[in-house]
């Protein structure tokens, strides 16, 4: 797969290097220093996968995430992964705002975890939705402050955070050591609750929920 | 008038003033009688020309009109073509005692009035060379000319009535000798001047006619160095005085210059006849006192009352009018008290904003203002509105005490300044030196913290590493990312990043994203709050949703954000138990923050009622 990334810090930018090339085997088309070069080498080195730090040159600000917003405006299909130092709920909502390919928010801590962050990626790639466990929790303890999410039970509580972080059915099934079956359960169970839609398209439920989530009490 | 900060003696000196306000008489327009009275010896030493009730000053009017009158009466008698000819002379007079009359009662201190007197004399004088008694008329052919040397007086005296200069005093001395002095020759050796030659000593037309000229050139040397020193004088005054100056000074000018021109050069030139260049002379010269007259009640050249008045006005007590009653004594609109720290070589204002002195030969002069031998401060004046050093010196001398007064007020407000800047200047440098850990941490520790993870992930991936060494490193990548998550934590608490990148009201509204219990945020900010007010309000609202979750166990909590102008007001309600007085550690530190910036922190907390605290805080325009 190949990736373009955007981070400005030279040991940082040479960390992604190496395990990106390394150990998940992708290649990496181009490196962008500043948050208008994100944007620019996303169109012209033509990358499957854009993964930007969020805080860039020459503000150091939001200058990746804004780039982040204008490849999703002039490449919709373009999968993209975000990362920062810590998250935000405005810029979930704001990356989620419009729905199109593969969307990844992630600490940055998470890069230590090689095979799980690649795995990530790749997730992306294939246009699933990627949320970081502290961007969800932010989320639900949003919603929980001003919706009926108290009403759900412990489990279902883990299985809605599962849910919103992205994840399969078999992979909850998996962490959280049940059947899918019984994952399908909470899940239909969750949806009843929360008043949303059945759905079968593990992205598009991921979506539904991160929406209630980020809308909730907003 | 007890006063606990002065010195007796001092204290005893100002209530004599004060004690004789029975006996002031402030009458209109600006005349102020008050009479020192015999015990003058208890009297504290103003020594600016006191003001004296003035009989005389009615009495010399009347007798100059009176003469005017019997001047003109004399000279209608012995007939003239046109009857009002030898008018002119003596109604010229009139005006110029009517003129010098007002400006004494205007300005008591002021000697143009008595400039102007002096012209009026000049004039009569001049008058009676047409007179029929031979003495009379003597009198007449030998001031002939004073006219223009008053005229010249006049010019460089005004606006006090003294020469301020050596130049200008060597120059109106110059003008009177070659009116009075050099026309002598003219009379004594050329006997038709006189009536029946009763003053001449020779018949030789030849002196007399080389005495005129040498009259004539001196007069011209005369006139243009009173041209130099009025032109240099008009170019040092302020603008609002050159405006007064340059009028008058030409007008002035063209006077002195038409009494001698116009019979000699302008009639011959223009075919003027001779009754029509006296009549036009006549006019020129009678409007020369209204114009000075003009001049000093115009532009701040005028007094409206005098040194005993202000000591009267400081004993009412009314200390923020000391500007203003000095301003209004002196005549000078622009007058300004510098108030000297003590302690410190610094002057301040009544507000307790440092001013310089001016420096020597600005636009504005600074007196020293002593009490007790020791310097308390200065009056700073126009230099060029003040019409004698003396007067100010003795101003000064009488607003001492209540300026020492004043100082004490004055430097309490000046230190209040300073310590409130200060404060400001702490809280704006611990929040800069905050952003910056907070930016070392985050491009610093944090990065270093990722790469250690990778590094310690990678080591446990190496196909050559033993399962438990393997393990082990996982287990330090780990603990590595839960060193990571404190990092976050306390970049948060030091400055939250969010509030950098996006304002007040995004890093509010991550608050409320962590609130445990419901948490409403609402309110416009249009207009982005700048540095140390958006911290302050951030750090202030954090501190009050930590309160309302740990102490108020409150259910719900709202937040409202506006802005009027230059004050941020921020408003934190919640539905808890109530009863806090804000005195726990935390709203201290936060009700010091908001009064460093001059702001406020209002605390509604009854028992049972929930809490609401609000806060405003300027916040620049």
């Amino acid at each position: 797969m190949r990736i373009l990334i955007g981070e400005d810090d030279t040991l940082l930018r040479e960390g992604l290097i190496s395990v990106l090339e390394r150990d998940g085997g992708f290649e990496v088309v181009a490196v962008a220093h500043t948050g208008d070069e994100v944007t620019r080498l996303a169109a012209q080195t033509g990358p499957e996968l854009v993964l930007t730090d969020i805080r860039m040159p020459p503000e150091f600000t939001d200058e990746g995430l804004r780039a982040a917003l204008r490849i999703r405006v002039a490449q919709p299909a373009m999968p993209i992964v975000v990362l920062s130092q810590y998250v935000q709920r405005r810029y979930a909502a704001e990356l989620l705002a419009r729905p199109s390919a593969g969307t990844g928010y992630l600490l940055k801590q998470r890069i230590g975890d090689v095979g799980a962050f690649c795995a990530d990626l790749r997730r992306v790639h294939s246009g699933a939705t990627v949320l970081d466990p502290e961007v969800v929790e932010l989320l639900i303890a949003r919603a929980g402050a001003a919706a009926p999410l108290a009403a759900l039970t412990g489990r279902q509580h883990d299985v809605l955070a599962l849910v919103a972080a992205g994840r399969s059915n078999a992979f909850i099934a998996h962490v959280l050591r049940i059947s899918e079956k019984a994952v399908v359960h909470h899940v239909s169970h969750i949806y009843d609750h929360l008043g949303l839609a059945p759905n079968d398209d593990d992205h598009r439920r991921v979506l539904a929920v991160v929406h209630y989530l980020a809308d909730a009490g907003a | 008038m007890s006063c606990p900060f002065y010195p007796r003696g001092s204290v005893e000196e100002f209530t004599t003033i004060t004690r004789r306000r029975p006996g002031t008489r402030v009458i209109l327009m600006g005349v102020t009688s008050v009479d020192n009275g015999p015990g003058s010896t208890s009297a504290p030493r103003i020594r600016s020309a006191p003001a004296r009730r003035r009989p005389g000053l009615g009495l010399l009017t009347a007798t100059l009109v009176t003469f005017a009158w019997v001047e003109a009466a004399l000279l209608l008698a012995d007939g003239g073509e046109p009857w009002w000819v030898p008018l002119v002379l003596p109604a010229a007079a009139v005006v110029f005692a009517v003129a010098g009359q007002v400006a004494s009662m205007r300005r008591p201190h002021n000697r143009m009035g008595a400039l102007l007197m002096l012209g009026a004399l000049s004039m009569l004088a001049a008058g009676t060379a047409g007179l029929a008694a031979p003495a009379a008329s003597a009198v007449g052919v030998i001031l002939a000319t004073m006219p223009l040397a008053v005229l010249v007086h006049l010019l460089h005296a005004f606006p006090s009535g003294r020469c301020r200069s050596g130049i200008s005093r060597l120059i109106v001395v110059a003008g009177y000798v070659v009116s009075i002095v050099l026309q002598a020759p003219q009379y004594l050796f050329e006997p038709s001047q006189s009536m029946r030659g009763t003053l001449a000593l020779a018949d030789r037309p030849d002196l007399a006619a080389v005495a005129h000229n040498v009259q004539i050139v001196v007069g011209i040397a005369v006139m243009v160095a009173t041209a130099v020193v009025l032109a240099l004088r008009w170019r040092r005054a302020t603008p609002a005085r050159a405006r007064v100056l340059a009028p008058l000074y030409l007008y002035g000018g063209l006077a002195v210059l038409a009494v001698p021109l116009i019979p000699d050069l302008v009639a011959p030139v223009t075919g003027l006849d001779d009754v029509d260049a006296q009549l036009i002379q006549g006019i020129v010269v009678g409007l020369v006192p209204l114009a000075f007259l003009t001049a000093l009640m115009v532009g701040g050249f005028t007094r409206v009352g005098e040194l005993e008045e202000l000591s009267v006005r400081l004993a009412a007590d009314d200390r923020d009018r000391l500007a203003p009653a000095l301003a209004d004594v002196l005549g000078d609109p622009s007058v300004q008290l510098a108030f000297l720290r003590t302690g410190a070589d610094e002057f301040v204002d009544a507000d307790g904003h440092p001013v310089m002195l001016p420096e020597p030969g600005a636009h504005r002069a600074a007196v020293p203002v002593e009490v007790d031998g020791g310097r308390i401060g200065a009056i700073v004046y126009d230099p060029a509105a003040a019409d004698d050093l003396r007067t100010i010196r003795a101003a000064a001398r009488v607003i001492a005490l209540a300026m020492d007064r004043q100082r004490l007020e004055v430097e309490l407000r000046a230190e209040q300044r300073a310590v409130r800047e200060s404060r400001a200047r702490l809280v704006a440098a611990a929040d800069r030196e905050r952003e910056r850990i907070a930016r070392d941490l985050h491009d610093g520790l944090q990065a270093q913290l990722v790469l250690l993870a990778v590094q310690a992930q990678q080591l446990a991936m190496r196909p050559d590493m033993p399962q438990a060494a393997s393990e082990d490193a996982v287990r330090l990548r780990g603990r590595i990312d839960e060193a990571a998550a404190r990092v976050r934590g306390l970049v948060f608490t030091v400055m939250p990043p969010l509030l950098v990148e996006r304002g007040l009201v995004a890093a509010v509204e991550d608050l409320a994203d962590r609130m445990p219990v419901p948490t409403t945020v609402t309110g416009e900010l249009e207009v982005p709050v700048g540095e140390p007010a958006r911290s302050t309000a951030y750090f202030v609202v954090a501190e009050l949703l930590s309160n309302a979750v740990k102490h108020a166990q409150a259910d719900r909590v709202s937040i409202h954000l506006t802005r009027h102008g230059g004050v941020l007001a921020v408003t934190v309600g919640d539905d808890g138990v109530g009863g806090t007085d804000g005195s726990g550690h935390g709203m201290r530190g936060i009700t010091d923050r908001v009064g460093a910036l001059g702001g406020t922190l209002k605390v509604n907390s009854a028992v049972g009622a929930g809490t609401t605290v609000r806060m405003e805080l300027p916040c620049g325009s």
